[in-house]
């Protein structure tokens, strides 16, 4: 009951309705962010009102926008996943695998580009990815069109909130505010940051420590999504052809590099890496600590490391402690 | 009295803008031009039926797609002076060269060709009358322009992302500068059975067109200008035959990107009336 209460108190506080002088009456969702996170930025062509978010989150939701009605985004993001799906590689339409790890979506509108191989520029276009993808949702983006005009519901929600019937640009820009509320409310790392020295058991003090000084994770995990969201090869043997960066750049210095993965929430999000090659934070710790592979365009700063066996388990108590307690997602908190 | 003083300055400004126009425009007025993009393979016309096939390079091919951007359309006039034109601006999300959003105004005239559609004829904006002596135009968007998100561009405009055939990449920034598709013969009977696609971009492979030609544009006296564009000249030094050079979404086959882009140049020729 009392859980209920804070539950409530706080999606009351996240949507704490704000009027913007611009954008007449429409609700603007406030969100709210844990200490030292920046402000969630919203791009001003895609105003985040609290109508938008509600229909981005049903077309997240809704099989309608795959080829066979079988697959929606929440197929691989899953909710109580951290939006992500536990799976090595998700199976899309048909059981067709891809080729990559899907990744969290939390704290996604914090970041600049988008994919593994940050192929993708903005929230909104990165839809069109999984939409016309074979191996995810494999629709052609007229049917998607025409599937949301001859539904009644979405006709008249596209006419209230776009002032037009069903387009491309609606449909994407309802879907990355819905994802731009997929946010973390806090782990036990932030009550430590914030001053509250006891929310770290000592192990996860000495692991972080560690991932700030001996391991120097810190180097690439950094910032308070712990990455800076940059493109690095951190020494893993190139798979199914995937040579990251260098697909979108043609640049050889960004063979095998792909975008340093947030490590919020990483103790419930295996298996990891962009093939999802691991599936212990155990073994993660172990690559680091033999200096990865020894494979072309490896970064300099991925090197032995020679944590001891203590030392290794230090480190991975102080993942755990990034997992947040809830999270929000649209108008929810889960 | 607030008031009044903003109508003074209205009307100052309005004074001084008409007392700025270049009295020999005034004179000779303006004249809408239409390109007429004439896709040609070879000798044949094209045409997407897939019973139309053509031998290209001694390969027996079909079209599915056939399409191309045209921007930065300029017009040298006879006193050797390099004339463009803008168009109403758009102003969208793109990135800078350091992947940070930004916003981007667009003025230029873009034409998306859909020979595909069959659709050859094209406005190309409304242009000083005078005398000219070439056409030139860029195949494919330049600069910042290719690296707007097309998501957000309104349906109507070329630059939209397209829901019936993909003029923009998923997996990375930039725009299709020329798409080109459809089936080829393998076994040698004759009839296309595998699949063949060339879709160009990326800033490394935009080309100039430049046209020599001598025309005269007449105010208020629409004009239009022939272009053929030979789809086979496209191809001239790629094997559609060959399995490594079927496939080209440029940045998996630089080689056969490398080709196609190098032959845009010689692929346009004006057809005389
Ligand atoms: C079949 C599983 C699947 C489906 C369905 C799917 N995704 Fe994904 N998603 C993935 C995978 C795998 C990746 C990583 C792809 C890559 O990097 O190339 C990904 C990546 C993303 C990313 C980028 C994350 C990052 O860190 O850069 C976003 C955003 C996203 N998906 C949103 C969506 C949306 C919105 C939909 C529905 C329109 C959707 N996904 C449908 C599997 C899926
Ligand atoms: C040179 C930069 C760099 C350093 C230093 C670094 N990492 Fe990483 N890390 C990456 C990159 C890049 C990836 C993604 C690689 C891939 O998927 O191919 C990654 C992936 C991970 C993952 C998997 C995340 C996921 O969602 O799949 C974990 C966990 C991780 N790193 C932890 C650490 C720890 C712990 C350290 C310190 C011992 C560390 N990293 C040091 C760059 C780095």
């Amino acid at each position: 009951m009392r859980l209920l209460v804070v539950k409530f108190i706080c999606i009351a506080l996240a949507i704490s309705a704000c009027t913007q002088p611009d954008s007449g009456s429409e609700e603007q969702l406030d969100l709210v962010v844990p200490g030292g996170f920046e402000s969630v930025p919203i791009p001003s062509h895609n105003s985040l009102t609290k109508s938008k978010v509600l229909l981005g989150q049903q077309l997240f939701f809704d099989p309608i926008l795959s080829v066979d009605s079988t697959v929606s985004c929440a197929t691989c993001h899953i909710p109580h996943k951290f939006f992500s799906d536990g799976q090595v590689i998700s199976q899309g339409i048909k059981g067709r695998s891809g080729t990559r790890n899907t990744p969290s979506l939390i704290n996604i509108a914090y970041h600049k580009l988008f994919f593994w191989d940050g192929g993708s520029i903005t929230l909104e276009h990165q839809i069109f990815g999984p939409l016309q993808n074979s191996t995810e949702m494999g629709i052609d983006l007229s049917s998607a069109i025409d599937r949301l005009e001859s539904n009644e519901t979405y006709r008249e929600s596209f006419q209230d909130i776009f002032e037009e019937p069903p387009s491309l640009r609606g449909l994407t820009q309802s879907i990355a505010a819905y994802q731009r509320t997929l946010l973390s409310r806090g782990a036990r790392y932030d009550s430590y940051r914030a001053g509250d020295k006891s929310a770290l058991r000592p192990a996860e003090r000495r692991g972080l420590s560690l991932f700030e000084g001996k391991a120097g994770c810190i180097h690439c995990h950094n910032g308070f999504l712990l990455t800076s969201l940059i493109f690095e090869n951190n020494g893993l043997p190139i798979s199914r052809g995937d040579s990251g960066r260098a697909r979108v750049t043609g640049l050889r210095e960004d063979y095998g590099k792909f975008k340093i993965p947030s490590l919020r929430n990483i103790s419930e999000t295996a298996p990891y890496m962009h093939d999802g090659r691991m599936v212990t934070l155990s073994e993660v710790i172990e690559h680091y600590n033999k200096g990865g592979n020894d494979v072309r365009g490896k970064s300099a700063l991925i090197k032995p490391l020679y944590l001891n066996e203590l030392e290794r388990a230090d480190l991975e108590a102080f993942l755990h402690s990034l997992t947040d307690s809830s999270i929000y997602a649209g108008l929810e908190v889960l | 009295m607030k008031y009044s003083k903003n109508l003074m300055m209205v009307a100052a400004i309005i004074i001084v803008a008409f007392a700025g126009c270049d009295s020999s425009v005034m004179e000779h007025g303006n004249a809408n031009l239409t390109l007429n993009l004439k896709p040609r393979v070879g000798g044949e016309a094209l045409s997407t039926n897939p019973d139309s096939t053509y031998d290209v390079n001694g390969a027996k091919i079909s079209f599915g797609s056939a399409r191309m951007y045209i921007s930065e359309i300029t017009l040298i006039n006879d006193e050797n002076e390099s004339i463009t034109i803008s168009n109403e601006s758009l102003t969208v999300p793109a990135k800078n060269d350091s992947d940070e959003n930004i916003s981007h105004t667009i003025q230029d005239q873009v034409i998306l060709v859909k020979h595909d559609e069959g659709i050859n004829s094209y406005d190309a904006g409304s242009w000083p009358a005078g005398d000219y002596q070439e056409i030139r135009f860029k195949v494919g968007i330049s600069g910042t322009t290719n690296r707007i998100d097309p998501s957000q561009v309104p349906a109507q405009h070329p630059l939209a992302k397209q829901a019936d055939v993909n003029n923009h990449w998923n997996w990375n920034a930039g725009y299709l500068f020329l798409r080109m598709d459809g089936l080829v013969d393998t076994d040698d009977d004759a009839v296309p059975d595998e699949k063949w696609a060339i879709h160009l971009g990326t800033p490394r492979f935009l080309r100039e067109v430049s046209l020599k030609h001598d025309f005269t544009l007449e105010n208020e006296k629409p004009a239009m200008l022939d272009i053929s564009v030979n789809y086979a000249e496209f191809l001239r030094n790629v094997d559609l035959k060959d399995p490594d050079e079927r496939i080209c979404h440029t940045m998996n086959n630089l080689p056969v990107a490398t080709a196609v882009a190098d032959q845009i140049s010689s692929s346009y020729q004006i057809e005389d009336r």
